[in-house]
């Protein structure tokens, strides 16, 4: 019981500290990020790559959301099998709305950052709502401002998700307290604990600053080769949906209908043995493993969809072998075909000299300017980002002695 | 009245309140689409017929502008066409289950979401597409394709304009 007691508690504290991470990273992000299907990307990328903390803001915002939908599990789980479900009606319910609203916020905050992953996977997961009986159609309509993705679809989106669920999480949780069964956090009135509590926090900080949130390349809804996934904590619903292919509705109308109808009715239910109750959770859990283990291995075949980086960097390499390759030569030399007719010698990048006299900073201004006659300028067919890729292309590919 | 009345009646008129207040925002959510500024002109022009390989499948992009609400966008679609003497069959490639993209295999098309596959003619071969392939209607002019692009509701046995 003592254990019970203490594991409820520890993960009540853990979904607050994680629960006021995602809050305040989010107020942090939405300082520099627009919700619009042309700007949305550009936005997130500033601030994974240009802007000073962007870079951590993302990363606590989507490990500490991640970390919220666990320690929420463990959370839910563990009340229920202590049994105070029943005595503690009011705050049993709260908590499983505050649960489902999280699940919302994780949904609608999905599409945000508007890469392959985001529109891709949001696309499926909003074709799945769409076969939630009778009101399917009309709930997707809704959310997306039309039948199709439209200039509406991320201002909803990003309202939905940083102001309509925040708010009403923000009132459960102000409700959650008013029913003051403060018991759940008794743990932070202990000294020890608050400074291990302290040091953890310090440490969580220091540890996701080293790990990214994860970007691909802009979405392009044209892509024939992207394979579309959900996070992971709703990959046991896509396998799932797999098995039930013949009557979606199982997957997008009953499942989710009986899941949270059983979450709901919990304190009411007749109050079996403690037992019991732990093997319909750990039963739970085998089930959310198995599947969400399924999935993987059904993906095992596919090619791994590539991160913002190792996008950008075989698009370099097309765009070397499209428009440098003829001057510049295969092998960097400056011995293209092209080349025999220039008055003046073209650059032999893989001379040490040459990358004496030439940084980063010049190659991208020759690159989108041009120079002299025989080189061509790039500034309307290459993007800042092309152009910076293609130059990490050329060094990584003639530079001597190159290191990253 | 006693205490735990009046809380209940409260409750109630709060509920009530937001409900009022908040009737316009979910109005103008419910009743705003996309499409309703669009220009109906979508006839798409795919390129001239003679460029067509004959007898043999072709995945084409289609690049056009369209209004929507404030903002006018540039929208590039894939289509898959088939070209023998008679005439030609367009597909789109959005699959009528989940609207992933599908993609040309040896039997046919196949869609990477969950594994529907159709026959070259567009018909379900194994997999949950409630439907077969939307094709797209075309005509020519001029010696050139033009293609009606439209989008389709996915997930539905019938074939229902949605953009």
């Amino acid at each position: 019981m003592e254990f019970l007691k203490w594991i409820v508690s520890v993960s009540a504290i853990a979904c607050l500290l994680f629960l006021g991470l995602v809050i305040l990273s989010g107020w942090g992000l939405s300082g520099a990020y627009v919700p619009s299907l042309t700007d949305g990307f550009p936005a997130t990328l500033y601030l994974e790559k240009y802007s000073s903390g962007g870079h951590l803001l993302r990363s606590l915002h989507y490990y500490s959301s991640s970390g919220l939908v666990f320690s929420g599990f463990i959370f839910l789980s563990f009340f229920y099998i202590s049994g105070f479900t029943a005595k503690y009606r009011k705050t049993w319910i709260l908590c499983v709305l505050l649960y489902l609203l999280i699940m919302g916020s994780a949904f609608s905050g999905y599409l945000l950052p508007m890469d392959q992953n985001a529109y891709w996977g949001t696309k499926v997961r909003l074709s799945i709502v769409e076969t939630v009986p009778l009101v399917g159609p009309a709930i997707a309509d809704l959310l997306r401002g039309g039948a199709t993705f439209n200039s509406a679809t991320l201002p909803r989106f990003f309202t939905l998700h940083g102001s309509v669920l925040a708010t009403t999480i923000c009132l459960c949780l102000f409700l959650l307290i008013q029913s003051k069964k403060s018991i759940f956090i008794q743990y932070l009135s202990d000294q020890r604990f608050n400074v291990t509590l302290l040091v953890s926090i310090i440490l969580y900080f220091f540890l996701i600053n080293n790990f990214s949130a994860p970007l691909e390349l802009p979405a392009d809804p044209a892509d024939v080769e992207y394979n579309p996934r959900p996070e992971w904590y709703f990959l046991w619903l896509f396998q799932f949906g797999k098995y039930v292919e013949w009557a979606p509705w199982i997957q997008s109308g009953v499942l989710p209908l009986l899941g949270v109808g059983f979450l709901f009715a919990v304190p009411w239910l007749r109050n079996h043995a403690q037992k019991r109750r732990s093997v319909i959770v750990i039963a739970w859990s085998l089930i959310w493993l198995v599947l969400t283990a399924l999935a993987v291995i059904d993906d095992k075949g596919l090619h791994r969809n590539p991160n913002y980086s190792e996008g950008m960097a075989l698009d370099a390499e097309k765009n070397f072998n499209r428009l440098c390759i003829d001057c510049h030569g295969p092998g960097g030399l400056g011995d293209g075909p092209e080349s025999l007719a220039f008055d003046l010698p073209t650059p032999n990048f893989t001379a040490s000299n040459f990358w004496i006299n030439t940084d980063e900073q010049r190659m991208i201004i020759i690159v989108r300017d041009g120079k002299g006659i025989d080189m061509p300028d790039f500034g309307e067919s290459l993007t800042y980002e092309q152009i910076l890729a293609l130059i990490i292309h050329i060094k990584k590919s003639f530079k001597p002695n190159y290191k990253e | 009245m006693t205490r735990r009345k009046f809380l209940q009646v409260w409750q109630i008129a709060i509920g009530m309140i937001v409900t009022f207040i908040s009737a316009p925002a979910i109005y103008f959510w419910r009743t705003d689409r996309s499409g309703a500024n669009e220009i109906d002109d979508r006839w798409i022009d795919a390129g001239r017929v003679e460029d067509l390989p004959i007898d043999q499948w072709r995945k084409e992009m289609l690049l056009f502008q369209r209004q929507d609400r404030w903002a006018s966008f540039e929208r590039k679609e894939v289509i898959y066409i088939y070209r023998n003497d008679q005439d030609i069959t367009v597909f789109s490639a959005i699959c009528p289950h989940a609207a992933c993209l599908i993609r040309k295999n040896d039997e046919g098309f196949g869609c990477p979401c969950h594994k529907s596959s159709f026959a070259s003619d567009g018909n379900v071969l194994t997999g949950p597409s409630p439907r077969s392939l939307d094709r797209l209607d075309t005509k020519v002019q001029d010696g050139r394709l033009y293609v009606k692009y439209e989008k389709f509701r996915s997930g539905t046995n019938a074939k229902e304009v949605i953009g």
